[in-house]
């Protein structure tokens, strides 16, 4: 575990020290005038004139991300045939769907105060790239493949496995660089 | 009170806590791991909690959602106190001076304390009243109190580490 975070920071590292951080936005400078765009607007001065905001909406941010991560995990528990077994994996989809919906949108309202607030850092931020892009993926793969689980009331077929592995390892890979946002 | 503090000034001293504090890959990893055993433990929590209140698994039998996500938690929980532990022993006075951290403490034991009354009291009938819809009152207000207290620990520990 120690050798890949090292591994990860090392592969975060700018070409040259004073350069950009290898994965950021910022290896791509003309998406600059949209950062700073986002920095001036109303409602990042407004959020940034607080001090309350931020705090609130990041604790917002991970309660849902909690109920989200949680929300699959149990989902692909089931996939994988490791827990909740008295349910079907779409009888256990029927009832978290809702709860996974939500979710996403108060992640997506959250975050976008977050980015808000924070434009300029992210740009510059190794983790944050990374994040966006795991976060299309994960967005994508939720909507469109993963709602197949809708149809496994009886049996489970062998790519459920993949389902399971894939939406997971998505949102965790989600979570992961949302965390390293403050460490790299 | 102070004999709390003593204690969390020992380990304050000790060269564990000053281990963590000063190492780069450690302290990230074990909070990176706390907070997903909150993911972990947070869903099957959710789930008995509604079936609890009545808005969730309706039509199955309380003891069949309690017995298929309470193993779960449980599992969760204890990857939450050892990581729990080894974090707050890295920063014991912090931690004991924080009002954060101290609300946290009070939500957890509360949280506890729900659970306790509800699972030997009303929850010791469930036979009887699995099937009713809604489910008995004691039994929703565990679920809300359940479900309010857990999001305040989440809260709390956000602010803790906040105010570090």
């Amino acid at each position: 575990m120690f050798h890949l975070l090292h591994l990860l920071q090392f592969a975060a590292q700018a070409d040259n020290v004073d350069g950009p951080a290898r994965f950021a936005f910022a290896q791509l400078p003309s998406l600059f005038p949209f950062f700073k765009w986002v920095d001036g607007t109303w409602l990042a001065m407004a959020i940034k004139g607080t001090t309350w905001v931020f705090p609130l909406a990041e604790t917002i941010h991970i309660l849902a991300l909690s109920v989200l991560l949680g929300s699959v995990f149990l989902i692909d528990l089931r996939l994988l045939g490791l827990a909740v077994k008295r349910w079907s994996p779409a009888q256990i989809l029927d009832q978290v769907r809702p709860l996974m919906n939500w979710a996403v949108v108060i992640i997506l309202i959250t975050g976008a105060l977050l980015f808000t607030a924070e434009a300029p850092k992210c740009f510059d931020n190794a983790a944050f790239g990374p994040k966006m892009i795991f976060l299309a993926l994960a967005l994508i793969f939720q909507y469109t493949l993963y709602p197949r689980v809708g149809s496994m009331r009886a049996g489970i077929p062998i790519w459920g496995r993949f389902l399971a592995v894939t939406s997971f390892g998505l949102w965790f890979a989600v979570a992961v660089c949302g965390r390293a946002i403050g460490f790299v | 009170m102070h004999h709390l503090l003593q204690l969390c000034q020992w380990m304050q001293d000790t060269s564990f806590s000053t281990t963590m504090r000063e190492s780069t890959a450690f302290w990230p990893i074990l909070e990176g791991t706390h907070l997903l055993g909150m993911a972990l433990m947070m869903a099957p929590v959710m789930m008995y909690d509604f079936r609890l209140i009545g808005v969730k698994w309706t039509a199955d039998p309380v003891s069949k959602v309690k017995w298929s996500f309470l193993p779960i938690t449980f599992g969760g929980f204890v990857l939450m106190v050892v990581t729990g532990a080894l974090l707050f022993w890295s920063e014991p006075l912090k931690c004991y001076k924080s009002i954060y951290f101290r609300i946290k403490v009070v939500a957890l034991i509360l949280a506890g304390l729900n659970a306790l009354v509800f699972h030997s009291t009303i929850d010791r009938t469930v036979a009887k009243w699995e099937h009713d819809s809604p489910p008995p009152f004691r039994a929703r207000m565990a679920g809300i109190l359940s479900l309010t207290l857990w999001t305040a620990v989440i809260f709390a520990g956000r602010y803790t580490a906040y105010n570090l």
